[in-house]
């Protein structure tokens, strides 16, 4: 089964962040806030996770959004549109948990985690819940989706770490001034772990700050995607395990063990460097130039 | 020097209780021990000239002892059986382990064996032997009284299935008028013969040879007594019996199908001078073995004339019983007489009217001792006599010795037989050849082939397959070797049941094709087969050659076929029945699917397989490693189902991508669930979540599906630390340690909380793990694992284990010994203790009924709750192997077959 390319976009102007619209008949008819989809590029791809950002039953697509950090993610913003990725599977991962809350929500999107955020707040704000979104990322550059985001909330916060749009500071300055000020029913962070991590920490009580019920997605490393291989686990602070795949992704911030999986995540650095360099060689072989993004 | 032998100390010591039995009479006792330890003194002689010589010089001993090369060579041939002597690189007897760990050193073990090992002819030569009668030859076998044997081992000597001097055969016939032909051994004389008497040619089965030279030979007094077979009270089973004049003797015409254990009684003719044996060629061997073992001269002095008749094989009579129920409906009181001619078994009935069956037909009926025989003509008798290569009413009759020579030619000389020679050109000669040669047993001369390999130190070093595979001649000499059993034990023993020995015949005879046919009407993947299946536990388990340490080596024949197939780009589409029109789908690519799929498609059915991985084969592509199974294999397995217009989608999780609801709207009518047992299971120790911790599956999928050990020409990447420990006793541990050495692991060790004997892992693996270098640290159990700050792992606590009593499952449990914990310096630990239910498809689908572990509930038949969605394969047993996946997705397939066909077509 094909799974063309319909639309390619690059977002922001850092040129690392795409957004890119797949032909997927059958995952479009399931696709639900918090599924993600298994891409394999070529015959000697890797499997790897992307969240499903959008959704088109009706044209039978779903849409991307993914940061070139690596081989995988670099190829795959080399293809165009027309082009077909060999594999795409779905949808996996368990839906959110959707339901009109007391309070309002507060949905959190760091860097190229804006993306994921989108379905979710599309689908709570569909169920009458207010929607308050926060969107951060290092500089002006590397923020998207600002009017999509705009369009399923009812209060939008930009941040930026250097100050070049919105507010200065990260992500959590805004969360710490909203949680003191109303009371909110759940946060939802979706971004870098280290992000999400201090976004539970923030709301799991232990300072002077009430706690809020937070949940997190975890983007971690994949093969398989339905439980059989456990690459996707992660541990909770009580020392049990679950994985990522078939538990999550979307997971209780408060009872993840961040410290383990930002360990976990680090375990194929070297591999990771060595094939990114490789791909960079015969990039440059044929010659294909590329800025590299900040 | 005269040292008391193990066995004549035991009979000495044993004297009172012998001469109680009244078997032997005190004058006949110290007869028998003066002539055993006569023996016995020749061959501690023979012992120590070997020492002295420091080599088994066979000329050197006889010319020094004085000896005849006769019975110096029985000796040494006693001495090697008995384990005292060997040759470098032999292969070691079927009996070797047991007479090392004998209670008794020095002694052969009781006959009790033979039993078990179903190799006995049913002689009954044990019987007569033993001193103390502690064993009897009842219905069909016998039994040894264990309180009465004293263990003395002379019924193992004597027995003519326990060994055989091999120089027996050419010692006797140094004679110029003895002539020698493979197919017959040696004779004098070929010829047909009929009697002359009508007396005995009203009750004679073919010429009345037998009968006529008995009744002479008691006439002219050469004889005072004759052992033969009778009818007794109950219709059809004989008895023996000892005749002791011309009347008695015309009881005794006939032939009988049934086995009679003759010797059994041959101590009622103790009294007799010169005795004739009339009986089948086993009964000429055990006679002819116990002419000159154990004493070096005959055990019974008194036998005149050993006549043999030819023999095929022989019945148990309660198979004669069964025999007649089922191929002809008759019991044995409506039968007259029985025969065979040309080709057919024939039944006269009391009113003497006539059926007839192939002879085919009656083979599996046959003794399991019977098809070990290669002698059709009695090549040790001094007369053979038979109907095949005869007309009706005459015998053929082999003269072999000169003393048969001298008894057939009193019986020609008064014209009391009439004979026309058989010359070598004759039809009659041909005939009779063709039919021994067709008795004859290579595996007897031959031993089961050694498949070649890559030498360890090469192999770890690469992902190819370990075995190269059988060449022509290998498989050639491999095939020759099957017994062709009547009753292929083999064939129960296999799973799927292949009609093994048909498709070894045919590999034989060089066909091929026809071979590769006959096992894909019980198998379409026999290239993964004859590579992954323990057959070690299955057919060759059951093979009866493996009695004597030496199954057939069916997997690699097998193998063989399917590989001559993929060479000679054969790709045969086996016939289907015509279209049905009906969809079924299958959920998983994996043996059990792949099989309901081609054996659905095979009775016409529009097939659809989903598999949610990107490639498809299951455990064959994602578990188990390139080098026992290349992956190319399981692709064109795949193909083959192409072919049959199966249609294969990936990337397509039921549960997720799609439900079964939305397969129903797309108009399938069945469902086959062959989803496997992938979740692994966990240990519950702490530091699970340590980098370098990882399942066996997370392993083997990125090594095997997405060839990470190629990286980085492939993308997956995979990390091996230096020290990498495996724990499990699986073919997943064994599967996961060979690879972490092959992607270059120092060191690999597996731990394992049970002992070597209770691992589960397939023994020839274990082998090629062992030599490949993986170390192996038994009766340990993991109690944590230990990381360093950047949560690496960097060693295992573990403790020792002993074992217990047996769980449920038959195996003893393992208890931890208390105290005995220490450190495994480790940096790679991949955990392979087991799987068990994915609950992703399970889970989607309302009213599935699952036991409380998850598995599916089926029927014998594998349907499960909803009677539309049948399953098979590991989601019901929990893991097991390939073929029994195999086994129920074909079972499966018949089921929906016959649901659908009831539901839609029988209209």
């Amino acid at each position: 089964m094909p799974y063309q390319i319909l639309e390619k976009k690059e977002l922001g102007t850092s040129g690392i962040l795409f957004e890119m619209v797949i032909q997927t008949p059958l995952i479009a008819q399931k696709a639900y806030a918090g599924n993600f989809v298994l891409l394999r590029i070529n015959e000697t791809g890797e499997r790897f996770p992307l969240t499903i950002a959008d959704y088109d039953r009706n044209n039978g697509t779903i849409t991307i959004v993914f940061q070139v950090v690596g081989k995988s993610t670099k190829l795959l913003s080399h293809q165009n549109i027309g082009d077909e990725i060999l594999d795409v599977v779905g949808p996996l991962g368990n839906n959110i948990h959707i339901q009109k809350y007391e309070y309002p929500v507060v949905i959190i999107g760091g860097g190229v985690g804006i993306a994921p955020c989108y379905p979710q707040a599309k689908e709570l704000k569909e169920v009458g819940n207010k929607v308050i979104t926060i969107i951060g990322a290092r500089n002006t550059g590397l923020l998207f989706w600002r009017e999509k985001m705009r369009s399923v909330s009812d209060e939008l916060i930009i941040c930026t770490d250097d100050g070049t749009e919105g507010i200065k500071g990260v992500v959590t300055e805004p969360l710490k001034e909203i949680i003191v000020r109303q009371k909110i029913s759940i946060v939802i962070a979706i971004g870098p772990l280290i992000m999400m991590k201090f976004v539970a920490r923030t709301t799991d009580g232990s300072g002077d700050l009430p706690k809020v019920k937070t949940y997190v997605s975890l983007n971690t490393i994949m093969i398989d995607g339905t439980g059989m291989c456990g690459g996707c686990r992660f541990s909770t602070v009580d020392g049990d395990i679950y994985y990522a795949c078939v538990d999550g992704p979307d997971v209780d911030g408060h009872m993840v063990d961040f410290d383990n999986l930002l360990n976990r995540s680090k375990r194929f650095i070297d591999q990771e460097k060595e094939s990114l360099d490789q791909y960079n060689h015969q990039c440059k072989a044929i010659g294909k130039f590329q800025s590299e993004g900040s | 020097m005269e040292v008391q032998s193990p066995l004549i100390k035991l009979l000495v010591t044993n004297e009172d209780k012998i001469l109680e039995i009244r078997k032997y009479n005190k004058a006949q006792f110290d007869k028998l021990i003066d002539s055993l330890t006569k023996a016995e003194n020749i061959r501690n002689l023979i012992l120590e000239k070997i020492r002295e010589l420091g080599d088994i010089n066979f000329e050197r001993i006889q010319e020094e002892l004085e000896l005849s090369d006769e019975i110096v060579e029985v000796n040494i041939d006693y001495l090697r059986e008995l384990g005292l002597l060997g040759f470098l690189n032999e292969h070691p007897r079927f009996f070797r382990e047991i007479i090392e760990n004998s209670d008794h050193p020095g002694l052969f073990p009781s006959t009790k064996l033979i039993k078990e090992k179903n190799l006995c002819c049913g002689c009954g030569l044990c019987v007569a032997i033993c001193p103390v009668n502690a064993i009897d030859y009842l219905e069909g076998t016998f039994e040894i009284d264990e309180d009465l044997c004293i263990n003395c081992g002379l019924c193992f000597s004597a027995c003519p299935r326990s060994f055989f001097p091999t120089r027996i055969d050419r010692l006797e016939h140094t004679d110029p008028d003895v002539k020698f032909k493979d197919q017959f051994k040696y004779y004098r004389t070929l010829c047909t013969a009929q009697t002359t008497e009508a007396r005995i040619k009203s009750v004679a089965q073919d010429g009345g040879i037998v009968t006529t030279l008995l009744k002479n030979a008691f006439k002219q007094g050469y004889i005072d007594g004759s052992f033969a077979v009778t009818l007794g009270d109950q219709p059809l089973k004989p008895l023996p019996i000892f005749v002791e004049n011309e009347e008695e003797l015309l009881k005794t015409a006939g032939t009988k199908y049934t086995n009679v254990p003759l010797l059994k009684i041959f101590y009622d003719a103790k009294d007799h001078k010169k005795i004739a044996v009339v009986g089948t060629p086993c009964i000429m061997k055990a006679l002819k073995k116990i002419s000159i073992l154990p004493l070096n001269k005959p055990f019974f002095d008194n036998i005149a004339l050993k006549i043999g008749v030819f023999c095929m094989e022989s019945f148990d009579y309660h198979k004669i019983v069964e025999l007649l129920k089922n191929e002809f409906q008759v019991f044995p009181s409506d039968i007259k007489k029985m025969d065979i001619d040309k080709g057919k078994f024939i039944i006269y009935d009391q009113a003497s009217n006539i059926s007839k069956i192939p002879i085919k037909r009656i083979k599996k009926y046959g003794r399991f001792g019977c098809f070990f025989c290669d002698d059709l003509t009695a090549e040790y008798a001094d007369i053979s006599v038979g109907s095949i290569g005869s007309e009706p009413g005459w015998s053929t009759v082999i003269i072999r010795t000169k003393k048969g020579d001298e008894f057939c030619q009193k019986a020609f000389d008064m014209n009391l037989i009439s004979k026309k020679e058989i010359r070598e050109d004759d039809e009659s000669f041909k005939v009779l050849s063709r039919i021994a040669n067709s008795k004859h047993k290579k595996y007897i001369e031959l031993r089961r082939t050694k498949m070649l390999e890559q030498p360890p130190s090469e192999r770890i070093k690469n992902f190819e397959e370990v075995p190269y595979g059988l060449t022509d001649e290998m498989m050639k000499l491999e095939a020759q070797r099957c017994l062709q059993c009547g009753l292929p034990l083999c064939v129960t023993g296999c799973p799927v049941n292949i009609r093994i020995p048909e498709f070894i015949k045919l590999l034989r005879e060089e066909k091929q094709i026809a071979a590769l046919y006959k096992i894909k009407a019980s198998n379409l993947l026999p290239a993964i087969c004859g590579r992954v299946c323990p057959q070690e536990t299955q057919c060759e388990q059951s093979c009866l050659l493996g009695s004597l340490g030496e199954p057939i080596a069916i997997g690699y024949l097998e193998r063989y076929i399917a590989d001559w197939e993929r060479k000679n780009k054969l790709k045969e589409c086996p016939e289907c029945a015509p279209p049905t029109g009906i969809k079924v789908a299958v959920i998983g690519s994996g043996p059990a699917g792949l099989a309901c799929a081609g054996e659905l498609a095979m009775r016409g059915y529009d097939v659809a397989i989903f598999e949610a991985f990107h490639a498809g084969g299951g455990v064959l592509t994602y578990g188990i490693p390139e080098f026992r199974l290349p992956k190319e294999i399981v692709k064109d397995e795949i193909e083959t189902l192409k072919m049959l217009d199966v249609k294969v989608n990936y990337n397509a999780i039921i549960g997720k991508t799609m439900s079964i609801d939305d397969l129903k709207e797309m108009g399938f009518k069945a469902f086959f669930v062959g989803v496997g047992a992938g979740l692994p299971t966990f240990l519950k120790v702490s530091g699970l979540n340590l980098n370098g911790v990882l399942t066996a599956n997370e392993f083997l999928t990125r090594s095997n599906l997405m060839k990470a050990y190629r990286f980085p020409e492939y993308d997956t990447p995979i990390k091996i630390g230096k020290i990498v420990t495996v724990i499990g006793g699986g073919n997943v541990a064994l599967d996961s340690a060979r690879t972490a050495l092959r992607l270059g692991a120092e060191q690999v060790i597996v731990v394992y909380r049970r002992s070597e004997e209770e691992m589960p892992a397939r023994k020839e693996e274990y082998h090629h793990a062992v030599e490949e270098g993986v170390k192996f640290q038994f009766l340990t159990n993991p109690v944590r694992f230990i990381g360093d700050e950047h949560d690496d792992v960097k060693q295992m606590e573990v403790i020792k284990m002993k074992l217990g009593t047996p769980d449920q499952s038959g195996r003893r449990s393992p208890i931890p010994i208390e105290n005995s914990e220490y450190l495994i310096n480790t940096d790679t630990i991949i955990v392979a203790v087991g799987t068990r239910a994915n609950p992703v498809l399970t889970k989607s689908i309302p009213g599935l009924e699952l036991n409380k572990w998850g598995y599916i509930e089926t029927n014998e038949h594998g349907q499960t709750s909803i009677e539309e969605i049948f399953a098979g394969g590991d989601i019901v047993t929990g893991s097991a192997t390939v073929i029994s996946a195999m086994g129920a997705g074909k079972q499966a397939a018949k089921a929906i077959d016959e649901y659908l066909r009831k539901k839609y077509l029988d209209k």
